[in-house]
Formats: structure tokens, sequence, C-alpha cells
């Protein structure tokens, strides 16, 4: 499963008040090149649940720099939209 | 004075496929307010012609369209037409002669070709036809293998194959712009895909929905009964990101029985993602998971931009949701979260609906689109038993016939206002959000009306489903 997904799943099972973010139990992690594309991120990032990222790409060691906050204007800044790509699509 | 012109003067024709007639209309509007324009019909607009003029569009509206419609298969700059060739010479006389001007030069090269609908004419005739057109200020050479400008000579002799008239009732002459992508439903067959399955979408259905659904590029787009992925397929194709999921564990991994004939069990990596990277839209792929469409999974928030499915209605794929024979309300007292096995039970089709149209309008963006099949028991079908939510506007709703008795309907439906936990149970307090309920016994109607004509007929479309 990619971060991505992830970060969107909740659980649907009763009695679970505390049902988002998933933990996660990795078994085994793999990271597979996939194309970047900016567009889509700047589209994406905005919907995310920046922390729980955040905190789910640090506990598989793949934080890869993320800053904590979101900085206010990070769709221009590349490097930046790359090392999210990573966490997001590839991890 | 020709630029202010682009949008309000000229227009342009249609030219349309004969099949899957209901569909087109929807599929234009769409792909139209992709550009940010309305359709505007002519006085003379039929729905069901092959041809449509369009007014009050531009040129690069139009090439848009082209680039996505797999109902259209051309598109032509009208430059005159009329109810006979006497009348398209006149209204030719009328064109501007500024507008021809561009496309006529010394140094260009130009053919015309004749189409003429539901009639076939012979070599003679067609070059006597383009003879008439000679009063046509062409300066350029013609050239028939690479030329420069092509033009049409369109003629529609009606849509009764038994009464052909002699003459056409209607003329089009026209300069040629672009074609549609009417080839995808040959290069995307399922016939040709490496992962499918029993109820596999046909390809130009996906596109058709992907369509209706304005799915566009770096759009997330989610379908909850993803089966292998046809869906996805059409949608990845168009640029958007794809996520999916689906009940069934075996067809999610890709492994059990093969759906295709003379091949017994599936092959290794068989799956949806294969799929996507066969039309090289691998990296549209965000994932797809085992889950249960009546459980909710997803977080709370406007994640996806079109819903895309097609929901199962127990004929060729069974309706099953997870759940218990008790259905228990409190987990048992040693649960630990890691034991319960999931025991799938029956899914009722108008509860199917309800949480399909409740999922909808709690995760798609505002204006974002919701397009699904809906099973109709024909005999009984009136145009309020399509489903309702106070979140969501019905945009379209065409027929696709399967059998005398059954039909399904494409249903798509636009996101109008954020979800409030009120609108979750309107279908409880107003009937008109739960219409659908009397048809909960679909599955028993298809199959009495099959076993009354047990036609050899009924049973090939039951394919279809």
């Amino acid at each position: 499963m990619k971060l991505i997904t992830h970060n969107m799943l909740t659980s649907h099972v009763k009695g679970v008040t505390k049902g988002y973010p998933l933990l996660i139990k990795a078994t085994e992690v793999q990271v597979s090149e996939v194309e970047f594309n900016p567009e889509f991120l700047s589209r994406m990032i905005p919907k995310l649940e920046w922390g729980v990222l955040v905190q789910a790409a640090d506990s598989l060691g793949h934080l890869n720099d993320l800053p904590n906050e979101l900085a206010p204007e990070h769709e221009k800044d590349e490097e930046f939209l790359r090392r999210v790509h990573r966490v997001l699509l590839e991890v | 004075m020709a630029l202010h012109c682009s949008r309000t003067c000229r227009k342009y024709l249609l030219h349309l496929a004969q099949e899957n007639v209901e569909f087109r209309l929807p599929e234009i509007k769409a792909l139209l307010s992709l550009s940010g324009v309305q359709f505007t019909p002519d006085e003379h607009f039929d729905e069901k012609s092959p041809f449509w003029v369009l007014s009050n569009v531009s040129e690069e509206d139009v090439r848009n369209v082209m680039k996505r419609t797999v109902c259209a298969k051309s598109v032509f700059e009208l430059w005159g037409h009329g109810r006979t060739h006497q009348e398209l010479q006149l209204s030719l006389k009328n064109y501007p002669t500024e507008n021809m001007v561009p496309y006529l030069k010394s140094d260009s090269t130009y053919k015309i070709n004749v189409y003429t609908f539901n009639k076939t004419v012979l070599h003679q005739e067609r070059i006597q036809k383009i003879d008439t057109l000679e009063f046509l200020p062409f300066s350029g050479k013609v050239n028939l293998k690479n030329p420069d400008h092509v033009f049409c000579l369109l003629e529609n002799y009606g849509s009764d194959p038994n009464r052909i008239p002699e003459d056409p009732f209607y003329v089009y002459f026209g300069r040629w712009i672009a074609d549609g992508q009417r080839d995808l439903i040959r290069s995307f067959s399922v016939k040709k895909r490496h992962f499918i399955g029993n109820t596999s979408m046909d390809a130009g259905l996906s596109f058709i929905m992907a369509n209706h659904g304005k799915v566009k590029a770096n759009d997330l787009v989610f379908d909850p009964f993803v089966g292998t992925g046809s869906l996805l397929v059409a949608c990845a194709h168009f640029g958007s990101y794809v996520c999916g999921t689906d009940i069934d564990y075996n067809t999610i991994h890709g492994i059990g029985k093969a759906s295709r004939k003379n091949q017994k069990w599936r092959g290794p990596d068989e799956n949806i993602r294969a799929n996507l990277r066969q039309y090289g839209a691998e990296k549209s792929y965000v994932d797809v998971l085992v889950s249960d469409a009546s459980k909710n999974v997803w977080r709370t928030g406007s994640l996806f931009d079109a819903i895309i499915t097609d929901p199962p209605y127990g004929i060729r794929e069974s309706t099953r949701k997870t759940g218990s024979q008790k259905e228990m309300i409190k987990p048992p007292e040693d649960f630990n979260g890691e034991s319960h096995v999931p025991v799938s039970m029956a899914y009722h089709l108008s509860d199917i609906f309800t949480d399909l149209l409740n999922f909808a309008a709690k995760h798609l963006v505002i204006n974002g689109r919701l397009v699904y099949w809906l099973p109709v028991y024909r005999p009984e079908y009136k145009e309020e038993i399509i489903p309702q939510h106070p979140c969501l506007k019905l945009i379209s709703n065409c027929e696709q016939t399967l059998s005398s008795h059954t039909s399904r309907r494409l249903v798509t439906m636009e996101k109008l206002k954020e979800f409030e936990d009120a609108d979750g149970l309107a279908h409880l307090l107003h009937a008109r959000f739960n219409p659908y309920q009397g048809h909960n016994s679909f599955r028993e109607k298809y199959f009495s009306g099959l076993k009354k004509k047990t036609g050899k007929d009924e049973f090939k479309n039951t394919k279809k489903l």
C-alpha cells in the first residue's frame, strides 16, 4: 500500500473510537519508482492530513526530511515536491 | 473581426456514430463543459441524427472535444448546408469568402471526400457530386494521399434502411478539423486486455463513463466495485490517478479461475496494475484494496474528483458485503482486533445504491461527479425510481437495453453541496430519496422473465450484465 492511500484510510470496525490514522505494521518496505508529476502533487497536498503523512513516513524510516508543518509556498518548491512524491507514491 | 467571430459566427458539424445513441448528448455536453462551454443546439437539432450542428463554440473547443469523445467520429467547420444541393450551393455562396480563402490558397493541396449516410453511392456519382462544387474558389492542387486540407460533402439519407430515398434529406459541406477517439474502442478492447473478469466493462462504454464523469488529468478517481479495473483503465488513459476497492480477494489479487475461454486459471501478474501498464498508464495507479463497499474505510473529507463504478446486480457477479450471522453490535469481550473473520452476507440492491449515493455525497469534491449503472426491470421503469440525494443533482440518465424486459441505465450525478448528517438519513424520511426500494427483487424478475421466454437470444443477452 502506498502512503497516499494510508493517508485516506480509516477503520470501520465497530467500537473503535480512534480509527484514524491506521497503525502501520510493516512486514516489508519497498520503494518503486513512479513518474514524477508536480501538478498532481500540488492538487493532492492540500487534501492530505499532513501530520499523519509525516508520522507514517517516519515510522517506516522514510521521512525523507519532510517538515512537520507545510511551508506556505510549497507548490513552487520542486525539490520539496520531489521528496513528497517519493514518500506519497513510491514507498 | 475574424477573432471576434471565432466563437459566435462559425458553426461546426459533428458526425456521430450511430451506436449508444442515448449516451452521446451527455458525453458531448460534459466534454464541452470541460472547456467551459455550454452546448447550444440549433433549431434543427435532432438527438438521434448522425449529424449535429454546434454553434457558440470555437475551433479549439471542438478540437478538445475530439481528443476525448468516443461517440463522435469527426468534426467539420460547416461552410454550407441545405435540404437540397441547390440550397447547399446558395448557402455556400453566402459563406464569407474571407473564412474560406486561407484554406484554398494556390500553394496548398486539398481533397474532397463524399460521405453518405444510409446509402452507398458509386464512385462515378461521387465524382459528379464533387464537380457540382466547382464554383468554390479552389486554387490549390488536388492531392489525394497527403493533402493540406480535407473537405467533405456529407449527405443524410435518413435512418430507415428499407426505404432509402433517391435524393438525400439533408446535405452539408465543410472543412475537416479532427477525428474523435473511436480507435480507442479497438485498441483498448477487452479481448486483448491482460487481466479480465466475467463482467469487465466494454471499452467503448468505459470511455463514455469516464467522459460523463468529466474525468481529467491529475484527478483522483475511485471505483468502489473495481473488479478487474476496466473503468480505471479508461480514466487513467485520460490522465487521472485511480484507486479502487472490491470485496473479492481473488479478483484483487488476480488469482482463481480465469474468465477467458480455453484458460482454466489466471496466470501470474494478472492484476489491475498490469492492465494499466499494458496501456502505458502505470504512473496513474494509486492502490487497489480488498474492502467492502458497505463499510466506509475512507476518512472524512472530500477526497475524490470522480467516482465511476459498475455495481454488481447479482446476475453475473453476486452482491455480497461483509457481516456476521447475527450482525453483532458489540465486539466480543476477547476481541483483539485480529481474530475477526468476516462473513459475507447478502447485500440488497437498494442498500448498495443508498450507500453509494451517501458515499459520493461525503467523499466527492464539490462539482465532482458520480457515474454508475442502475439495473432496471423495464415494464416497471419510471423516471422517479432513479435514486436521489439531497447533495447530488441528476445530470443524465441513459438506457442500454439488455433484453426485452431488462436494461441498465447509466446515471450521472454531480455534487452540489457538502454533506451534513441529516442528508445521510434523507432516504428514510422522504420517499423521493428512496424509491428504488421495490426493486430489490430485480434478480427474481430478471430470472422469471428468462424462464418464461427461454429463447436463445435472451440467454445471449445475459452476457452483458
